[in-house]
């Protein structure tokens, strides 16, 4: 689809290169004031436990880790708590892989909010990082905060509640103060931690939906309440093992690939298909150096999705134009064709889903940086979206481009129907956070907290 | 008015083509229910009729829309796929054709080019969770259906969640429909014979 260059596009697209590099150097920067980065963290030091949850000498680590006492930020660690790619392993094409698995915790205020809780929440955070190494190998963390948050200090939040955003979806709106992400290559240390944060029997509860396992006590007793827990995974072999381990082998008559990342047998994050942590830095205003937070839960519908020949598959998620051993050889991008989404609605009476995402782009890259992990917590085969953007209108923009295509032509083609992989998906829980930068990730922007 | 621009949506939908079940030699069968009072089931205006038994599951109305939920047997159709007919007959085990239809109360014509939804979970365990195809069967008409393997007997939470229909309105349906419909009910599930 061709694009009319203006002078005021020229204007815009100058100011959105400004502020990218700004929020470059901003996530650069406290590295640099640290006397090193993520890498530097994970190379000091060394020791990540073997075993769950058994401390460890790490990067800073300080004995008050076990002693109670009063602990200060670990060295070296990101400004911005969404930058995990620089401690993340790369494939053999530059492409980050995400840990293998992931922990999401929807918490609920239990008390009013105090100076004296975020000091507890943040003392355990610290004490985790001064446990585990940041990275895939030890810990993830990011914590992000929900409209229900702002709500209870009093102040306008900087992200909506989340709401429906096509016309056939009634999703759940999760409404919660805060959400808590972990991730780690090690199941069993998230286990571990998820237990030390929030209490229960984390492992009990793995692959149970809801709160299952969650009994009270914990490093943010009194402060932070579990309403809900979600467990997630990605990586070459896990949707196989998801399958061996489920009853019904999630309805599928033939073995999901045994290589295959995620369920649908697609690779996702291709590092040119998505958008930088700059770009979806938070440049200014009191949380700059933040980034926004979609969740949702995504029921999928593998039977009949893999009742489709290879070939249905690829044009569906890709496009129709593109060929198995085509997509067999992207290695670092999943361009689309040049052929329009409309020109493609109207030629093939079908459109593929990445296609369809390729019409939103600034400076020739997505708006939204996914974090998408899989899932059985119902027992059936999921996702779990996670999509960090510098506003959420950006993830609105995205979302809605996946059921845009239309034609004429193609009266087939509906918002749902023939359109991507919008058949073999439903929508089911829904919610908005804004992403604090590291210093502020405690009860955000609540006056009186000791942030040192 | 009413029923002229739904024959107008039913003629462009049957010559788009979507899904079609085939329709069995016995159509004229009176169409058997199992809860007797449970609101009538039409096309049109007239009784649905199909081959095998037909198994009424739950009906609501919501804004002049007429949903209802109904299982017969297992049942090959075709779908068309990027040019090509795909033929869909049911696999090994499946023991049921869920079947939904949307039906504007006032005229009686069914309702095409929504996005029809169907979950099913046992203890808060998924069973089922699929989009229905949209579907035309001579006997039945205008439906959204799929073939499904579901345990003989069970108890499910069943969530019904129908889109609002994309499609071009003449302006007395303009703000009609224009929202998501969800139907919640216990299903107490035996497989249609």
């Amino acid at each position: 689809m061709s694009r009319r260059v203006t002078r005021r596009g020229l204007f815009a697209a100058g100011g959105l290169a400004a502020v990218a590099a700004a929020a470059a150097a901003w996530l650069a920067r406290d590295a640099a004031e640290r006397g090193g980065g993520p890498s530097a963290a994970a190379g000091a030091g060394g020791g990540e436990p073997g075993r769950a949850g058994a401390p460890a000498a790490g990067p800073g680590r300080d004995p008050a880790a076990d002693a109670g006492r009063p602990l200060p930020p670990v060295r070296g660690l990101p400004a911005a708590q969404h930058a995990w790619d620089a401690a993340l392993r790369r494939d053999e094409h530059g492409n980050p892989l995400l840990p293998r698995h992931h922990r999401i915790l929807l918490l609920d205020l239990a008390r009013a909010p105090d100076p004296d809780g975020a000091t507890q929440v943040e003392q355990a955070l610290r004490r985790l990082e001064h446990r585990h190494r940041h990275g895939p190998d030890g810990l993830l963390t990011l914590l992000a905060w929900g409209p229900a948050w702002f709500r209870a200090i009093g102040r306008r939040s900087p992200v909506p509640v989340a709401a429906p955003l096509d016309a056939d979806e009634l999703p759940e709106i999760d409404d919660v103060a805060c959400c808590l992400l972990l991730a780690a290559d090690d199941e069993r240390r998230l286990d571990a931690i998820e237990r030390e944060l929030v209490g229960g029997d984390a492992a009990a509860a793995r692959g149970a939906a809801g709160g299952a396992g969650a009994a009270g006590g914990g490093a943010f007793a009194g402060v932070l309440r579990l309403r809900e827990r979600r467990s997630g995974f990605a990586g070459a072999g896990l949707p196989a093992r998801a399958q061996r381990a489920a009853p019904d082998r999630l309805g599928l008559r033939r073995p999901i690939a045994a290589d295959a990342p995620l369920f649908m047998g697609f690779r996702s994050g291709l590092r040119r298909n998505q958008a930088t942590e700059a770009d979806v830095t938070i440049a200014d205003g009191p949380l700059a150096g933040g980034t926004t937070l979609h969740l949702s839960a995504i029921a999928l519908e593998l039977r009949s999705w893999y009742e489709l020949p290879e070939r249905d598959r690829v044009a569906r998620m890709h496009a129709p134009q593109r060929t198995p051993a085509q997509v067999a050889r992207f290695a670092d991008d999943a361009p689309p064709p040049r052929e329009s989404v409309a020109a493609t609605a109207a030629r093939h009476g079908r459109v593929g889903h990445v296609q369809a995402l390729a019409t939103v782009r600034r400076d020739g890259r997505p708006l939204i940086l996914r974090r998408d992990v899989n899932t059985v917590d119902d027992g059936g085969p999921g996702v779990h979206f996670v999509a960090l953007q510098r506003s959420i209108d950006d993830f609105v923009a995205t979302r809605r481009a996946m059921t845009a295509a239309r034609s004429r032509a193609a009266p087939q083609l509906t918002g749902q129907l023939n359109n991507g992989i919008n058949e073999w998906m439903r929508v089911t829980r829904r919610a908005n956070f804004v992403v604090p930068p590291r210093r502020l990730r405690a009860f955000p922007l609540l006056e009186g907290v000791d942030r040192g | 008015m009413h029923r002229r621009v739904a024959a107008l949506l039913g003629a462009a939908l049957l010559a788009i083509g979507s899904a079609a079940c085939g329709a069995s030699s016995d159509d004229d069968a009176p169409a058997a229910t199992t809860a007797a009072d449970h609101a009538a089931i039409g096309h049109g205006d007239g009784p649905m009729q199909m081959g095998g038994e037909m198994r009424p599951l739950a009906s609501t109305v919501q804004d002049g829309m007429r949903v209802e939920v109904v299982a017969m047997g297992p049942e090959p159709f075709t779908v068309e796929e990027g040019g090509r007919t795909i033929a869909h007959r049911p696999a090994p085990g499946d023991n049921a054709h869920l079947m939904v239809t949307l039906t504007d109360v006032e005229t009686g014509d069914r309702i095409p080019y929504s996005s029809v939804q169907i979950a099913l979970s046992q203890d808060g365990r998924r069973m089922l969770d699929t989009r229905l195809w949209p579907m035309l069967a001579q006997s039945v008409g205008m439906h959204y259906g799929e073939n499904v393997a579901l345990p003989p007997r069970a108890r499910f939470d069943a969530v019904v969640t129908v889109g609002a229909p994309e499609v071009a309105r003449h302006r007395e349906l303009a703000d009609r429909w224009t929202r998501p419909v969800k139907l919640s009910f216990p299903l107490d599930w035996t497989a249609p014979r």
